[in-house]
């Protein structure tokens, strides 16, 4: 009880020590004033994609509800029969129906902008290949930007607030023991060890209430600009931020324990903090870009469009509509011929299909090897923390590599269900109707909540590697003489 | 030392290996793209250019000291008629998040690594003197300035020894495993900006370690310095630069480009009254009342009209993109006063062909190719064949392999070094800056 009582006077006077230096406070609102800023850059980021989607997705639907009314266009008038050709025409409706495919940002993206900035996060999709419509859309990137990095509420924790327990924390004990203190402080019955924990833990509480404040702050933003109330993947953004910023609280308390003057101490934080940040992810993306091989050009030529004078052929036609019957049962008993109008339209719709089906391998091929990269480096928490926490902030943001394929895939769903709606009329040889614009799908936005077990896996890995560290400082200040 | 030798060499490495596999990967792929081109079926001039041609950008020698922003954009472009396709398949989309904290190449060693190397060899020049007890035994042979420069000298030939080194083994390997064109001012120019680069370091370490007596607060002052330098600004320019010029999405700019060419670039000439304009023209011109009569197929020339049109149309907007990331970069090398980083960084891109500069000039190299091309394509349309034959009409055998494949010209320093002109000046600037504070703080000992 009295070691207790001991223990919060000490973090009092810790305290006291704190708010008296005047630099203190200057840190605190400098740090402060970058966090917001970090939020500022993922509020103008999301903000950008959010209009950027509403537009893009007001547009796309107003102009098929706008041709839709073709169906009731009075033929008699040279724009009405224009209008009535263009909706039930299948070439002309195939140019002309564009659906909007879009993904909206999370709640977690004003944290994290990740890779969010070089996946498209919008697409039109055409009743043609997919794959050939994927690789023709893209976003701009600016690459000024990706070479420098964002400056995001995400670099904030895992770059500058280690940067921050570094320079409130790195010479906790060999300030003291330089400027002869220490002596003055053990003749109060404070060992080493309380000293370097009641410190730890007062900086941890700044800390916290910086992260706290920042993030809190983040939600009502959420909330109030784009009405997204809070959801899970907040909640383990903040609890990974917590993890992460108590690792580097325990990397601190050790070297506290190793090293007995402040040049060491110095030194030994700053030379870390170049390893975690620096030099780790660099080698580490290095090493797994070596293992997993990803080679772009297998799928880059997916986006010419298959022509040529087989699509005038009888044969190759039968051929290819026999085969998508296999593929799409539904097909099976197609009726159209080549006596039918839009026989060769036909077949190159069924082309199409088919090229996607084959080229399914090659993509998920190339994106799984992509995705397993993002899932080497978060795993890679061991060796590489920052890289580790960021791709899990990234991935808890939904704007990593894996989300963005995700988003992919679900588009080539959204794909298929507009195939299924307009497809029957081009293979039952029959002119399009408005119930067949009816059934259109509106694609389905990916679930804000999704929050892969794996990540769960590393943050307690992050909590293993914190125990280890907070074990080993122990030993060190029980082998020291001043226990 | 070892620790650095061993990081150096691994991004050597890593670097001549990434650049040789893409090196290869890129000239099989522009081979087959090239084959396929000319494998296609004899058909219409139009058909055959819609079947497009694909330009991948294959690495110069001296990616492999700095990849600079080729990184960061796409790698390859499919080139068709009237639309000017974005790259695509950018590294970053290939990567981890790990690469947003740098990509390993021997230029990140140089720019990041070697401050820190000199930061560690230089935060008790002084001050541990002082501490020992050796600086007035020092003092009482040679001067403070000279005791100064000595240890700034020390430190700086050191590190050059090892940068002269590195660089040339990096571009002798880049030659083995890339090939291809050589600029020796540029390798030279590189090895002048990272000596200076060196040397700025070597006089911040020895200029803190003479002001702050404290060995701790001195490395401490000198790792913040660092951070602030390499780590926050290069960061924060980028940040604030996109803030203040920020650009257009994509949705924006095809709307644009859509809306333009649809009612002109003046919003008051829309693309039926340009046809048609160009139709009574020619008419008048020829003095015939049809367009069959024209000595021309008509379809051909108003297709390579359209096709002018869009390309001016697009030569706009995209010139709207280069000068918004032109400004930003403009922003960026203002930074550069707060940061040698910037400036090397900047001056490094440029000197190796991986600057913003030359990504864009790749890009509009591409382009043209596009618009020859496509040109080439259309003449024959309109020089060959008849009014109204777009279905039957084939090109001749030979006319795919008389269209060239496309070659990238290669820049000299020459081209690149107006581009960077103020980080040349500021460079200039720290280096010299820094010489005049270390000469003043030369003329006594501080600690006196």
């Amino acid at each position: 009880m009295r070691d207790q009582i001991l223990f919060s006077k000490l973090v009092k006077m810790q305290y006291w020590l704190f708010v008296k230096q005047k630099t203190h406070w200057l840190l605190l609102f400098v740090f402060f004033v970058t966090g917001l800023y970090g939020l500022y850059q993922g509020f103008a980021f999301k903000g950008k994609q959010i209009a950027t989607i509403n537009a893009f997705r007001d547009e796309k639907v107003g102009a098929i509800n706008e041709m839709v009314k073709g169906f009731h266009a009075d033929t008699t008038t040279v724009a009405g029969k224009e209008a009535y050709q263009k909706v039930t025409t299948l070439i002309l409706a195939n140019w002309y129906t564009i659906l909007p495919a879009y993904k909206i940002p999370n709640t977690t993206a004003l944290f994290a902008i990740g890779q969010g900035d070089v996946f498209p996060y919008y697409y039109t999709v055409k009743l043609e290949s997919f794959f050939m419509q994927l690789f023709k859309q893209n976003e701009i990137t600016n690459p000024l930007r990706a070479l420098a990095g964002h400056f995001d509420v995400s670099f904030w924790v895992v770059l500058l607030l280690p940067l921050f327990i570094i320079v409130l924390s790195f010479n906790i004990l060999s300030s003291e023991l330089d400027n002869g203190n220490w002596r003055l402080i053990n003749s109060q019955g404070v060992s080493q060890k309380r000293w370097v924990t009641s410190k730890i833990v007062l900086v941890a509480s700044v800390t916290g209430v910086l992260l706290i404040v920042v993030w809190l702050s983040g939600l009502v933003i959420n909330y109030v600009s784009f009405s997204q109330p809070p959801t899970l993947n907040d909640f383990i953004f903040f609890t990974g931020a917590t993890i992460y910023l108590t690792l580097w609280m325990s990397v601190l308390f050790l070297i506290n324990a190793l090293s007995l003057n402040t040049s060491a101490s110095a030194l030994y934080s700053g030379v870390l903090w170049v390893l975690i940040c620096i030099v780790s992810p660099a080698l580490t993306t290095a090493i797994i870009e070596k293992t997993v091989a990803v080679d772009n050009t297998v799928v880059s030529r997916m986006s010419r469009r298959p022509q040529g004078s087989k699509f005038e052929d009888d044969a190759f036609g039968i051929k290819t509509i026999r085969q998508i019957g296999v593929l799409r049962p539904q097909y099976r008993h197609a009726t159209v011929t080549p006596k039918s109008k839009g026989f060769s339209f036909t077949v190159y719709c069924a082309y199409h299909e088919l090229l996607d089906d084959s080229n399914k391998v090659v993509v998920r091929q190339y994106f799984d090897n992509i995705e397993k990269r993002q899932r080497l480096t978060n795993a890679s928490g061991f060796i590489n923390p920052a890289a580790a926490m960021d791709g899990i902030f990234a991935g808890l943001a939904h704007n990593d590599a894996e989300a963005n394929h995700r988003f992919i895939w679900g588009m080539m769903d959204f794909h298929q269900a507009f195939h299924d709606a307009l497809f029957p009329a081009i293979f039952f040889d029959r002119k399009l109707s408005e119930s067949d614009f009816k059934k259109l799908p509106v694609q389905k936005q990916a679930s804000f909540q999704h929050v892969p077990v794996w990540v769960l896996i590393h943050l307690m890995s992050f909590i293993v590697i914190i125990l280890l560290l907070f074990r080993w400082a122990n030993t060190k200040f029980k082998n020291r003489l001043n226990v | 030392m070892i620790a650095f030798l061993i990081f150096g060499i691994i991004a050597l490495w890593h670097q001549e290996d990434y650049q040789e596999s893409v090196s290869a990967v890129r000239t099989n792929a522009q081979e087959a793209s090239r084959a396929e081109w000319l494998a296609q079926e004899l058909k219409h001039p139009h058909m055959a250019a819609h079947f497009g041609n694909y330009a991948y950008k294959k690495p110069f020698v001296l990616h492999c000291f700095d990849p600079g922003l080729s990184i960061y954009t796409g790698t390859s472009v499919y080139m068709e008629p009237h639309r000017q396709n974005e790259f695509l398949f950018s590294k970053g989309q290939e990567s981890d998040t790990g690469i947003r904290f740098g990509w390993l190449s021997p230029a990140m060693v140089c720019q990041v690594i070697l401050p820190l190397f000199i930061i560690l060899l230089s935060f008790n020049a002084i001050n541990g003197e002082m501490k020992r007890g050796t600086l007035p035994l020092l003092l009482s042979q040679v001067s403070f300035r000279r005791i100064l420069l000595a240890k700034t000298l020390a430190i700086f030939l050191l590190l050059e020894s090892f940068l002269t080194v590195y660089l040339i083994v990096t571009i002798l390997a880049a030659l083995i495993s890339v090939g291809g064109g050589f600029d020796f001012s540029a390798a030279f120019y590189v090895w002048v900006i990272y000596s200076m680069y060196c040397l700025c370091w070597s006089m911040i370490g020895i200029f803190i370690s003479a002001k702050i007596e404290n060995i701790g607060s001195s490395i401490s002052a000198l790792l913040l310095i660092w951070m602030f330098s390499t780590i926050l600004m290069p960061r924060i320019s980028a940040n604030v630069a996109e803030n203040v010029f920020g650009l257009a999405t994509n949705y924006e700019f095809k709307k644009h480009v859509a809306d333009d060419i649809e009612k002109g670039l003046d919003g008051h000439d829309s693309r039926s009254d340009r046809a048609q304009r160009v139709e009574k023209e020619l008419l008048a011109q020829y003095k015939v009342d049809s367009v069959t009569k024209l000595p021309f197929n008509f379809e051909g020339y108003i297709m390579q009209q359209s096709e002018e049109y869009s390309s001016k149309v697009y030569d706009v907007h995209f010139n709207t993109i280069f000068q918004a990331l032109q400004k930003q970069k403009a922003v960026q090398s203002w930074f550069s006063f707060l940061s040698p980083y910037i400036a090397v960084r900047n001056l490094s891109m440029a000197a190796s062909n991986a600057s913003l500069e030359s990504e864009i000039d790749f890009q509009q190299q591409a382009e043209q190719y596009r618009r020859g091309f496509v040109q080439d394509m259309n003449n024959d349309m309109m020089n060959n064949s008849a009014y109204g034959t777009f279905d039957t009409y084939r090109v001749k055998s030979d006319k795919y392999s008389a269209i060239q494949d496309l070659q990238i010209e290669n820049h000299g320093l020459s081209w690149s070094l107006p581009h960077v002109l103020i980080e040349n000046g500021m460079l200039l600037l720290w280096t010299v800056g820094l010489s005049l504070a270390l000469m003043t703080i030369g003329r006594k000992p501080v600690y006196n």
